[in-house]
């Protein structure tokens, strides 16, 4: 493995591995990175945090479902790769202009996921359920954190910077408190 | 030279029409109780179009409509007046038989919740298939139809996954005695795959369109292909109206902003 290996699709069907256990209930876990990234984890806990921002939490639980489900190997391997398109990192910090279409996408994906399936799939209630979850999920918490200026990766950005406008400002603050402040009111400059 | 009827022969002629009539009368509706297709099966003759026949999987009641389209060289018949979803036409999806009645009507069979046709001899291979197991592996007895063809048509490198599954699902204790466990169970359905792919598909025979429909291994209905359809149609519609709202917008800002040029140009011509 030369490191940017992608494990999404892994040859043998080991959900196990990448989609299942890897993933873990703990949003701290990150074994290996599903983006196409090194697979290495990030050894500082701040990349972890930062990561985690990012990361769905209910994927691994949902992947976990569908691995312990009775569907078909054809099924799950459509469940999961739909699960990975639909919450995986880029989704969450992509900016979606029209949260409908985000759905009607969606909706798309889960009908032809059915081609997968055979009879038994569509008729255990395990099917309809896993549909669900997928749907209310995605299009409730999902796409919100998509949408408009205060999306997540605009959201995630303005942390950082943020907090270096506040520092500036209040040492503009201290500074103009020393004097008046005359010359800086006369000469439109801090207006504390 | 003028005719003279007298009051018999007025009571006669109008006996006559009304027993017409009359007899018109229970002739139409005859017609409409007994033979409720009549205007389909005449349409299809008199416009050369295919009858579809839609039957319900299990029962085998089956209902008629005209495979028409909206528009010619359409892949699926009209969904107009009919809740059966999408139907697709055979001339598209593949080689299928019609039944053919007098005058050329063409008959296409298929499910209620099928968008593909079956003609004969889909039906007798699904009989076949299904026959063959179920007399010559009675050990999988305790399988549904469903689960068996699902378990036939799984690849090879899928199956032990899938056999654990369906075995964890299905197996009582009185099974375990006879197939001890899921591997036990793939070997035998990779030597029933084995057996399915030797036997051949008799030429003639009797076959039902209602249990080929009921035991057909596939998952995607009819239904879902008009739902496929309709959400296609509502993506590009929402598309095409914020591309509209955008533009309209600037075409009217557009329009704004020109007519204060030509209104600024004539206001300077006129005061120069």
């Amino acid at each position: 493995m030369d490191g940017y290996d992608s494990l999404d699709f892994p040859d043998q069907d080991d959900w196990g591995g990448e989609c299942g256990a890897d993933y873990g209930t703990d949003p701290q876990q990150h074994p290996a990175a599903p983006t196409g990234r090194p697979a290495v984890p990030y050894i500082a806990e701040h990349y972890n945090y930062l990561e985690s921002l990012y990361s769905s939490d209910y994927r691994p639980f949902l992947i976990e479902r569908i691995n312990a489900s009775h569907l078909s190997p054809g099924a799950k391997r459509a469940f999961i790769s739909t699960i990975l398109n639909f919450f995986s990192h880029t989704a969450l910090l992509s900016y979606q202009r029209d949260a409908e279409i985000a759905e009607i996408d969606l909706d798309i994906a889960l009908n032809l996921l059915a081609l997968n399936c055979n009879k038994v799939d569509i008729n255990l209630p395990e099917y309809p359920h896993l549909i669900e979850l997928i749907r209310a999920h995605f299009n409730r918490f999902i796409v919100s954190r998509t949408l408009g200026a205060e999306r997540e990766r605009i959201l995630q950005n303005r942390t950082t910077y943020e907090s270096v406008s506040k520092i500036t400002n209040d040492e503009e603050k201290k500074r103009a408190k020393r004097g008046l402040g005359i010359i800086d009111r006369v000469f439109g400059g801090g207006n504390s | 030279m003028p005719m003279v009827l007298d009051d018999l022969t007025l009571a006669a002629v109008g006996l006559v029409a009304a027993g017409g009539y009359v007899g018109l009368g229970l002739l139409v509706s005859e017609i409409y109780k007994w033979i409720p297709e009549w205007r389909i099966l005449s349409q299809a003759r008199k416009k050369n179009l295919p009858v579809l026949a839609l039957t319900v999987p299990g029962t085998g009641e089956t209902d008629l409509i005209l495979g028409e389209k909206d528009e010619k060289g359409d892949p699926a018949f009209s969904v107009k007046g009919q809740s059966f979803g999408i139907q697709v036409d055979p001339k598209f999806s593949g080689q299928i038989a019609p039944d053919r009645l007098a005058k050329g009507l063409r008959i296409y069979h298929y499910g209620t919740t099928t968008p593909l046709a079956l003609d004969g001899r889909h039906c007798m291979a699904l009989q076949t298939v299904i026959l063959t197991i179920r007399d010559e592996y009675p050990k999988l007895q305790f399988l549904t139809d469903d689960q068996v063809l699902a378990l036939l048509n799984t690849p090879r490198n899928d199956l032990e996954k899938y056999c654990d599954s369906i075995y964890k699902m299905t197996a009582t204790t009185a099974v375990e005695f006879d197939i001890h466990d899921s591997r036990a169970l793939m070997n035998l359905i990779i030597d029933a795959q084995d057996r399915i792919a030797e036997v051949e598909v008799p030429s003639s025979g009797m076959y039902s369109y209602a249990y080929a429909f009921k035991n057909i291994p596939t998952a995607y209905l009819s239904q879902d292909l008009h739902q496929y359809g309709l959400l296609i149609e509502r993506k590009v519609r929402k598309q095409m109206e914020d591309f509209t709202k955008k533009f309209g917008l600037i075409l009217t800002v557009a329009f704004a902003a020109l007519m204060i040029i030509i209104g600024g140009a004539v206001a300077h011509s006129i005061v120069t």
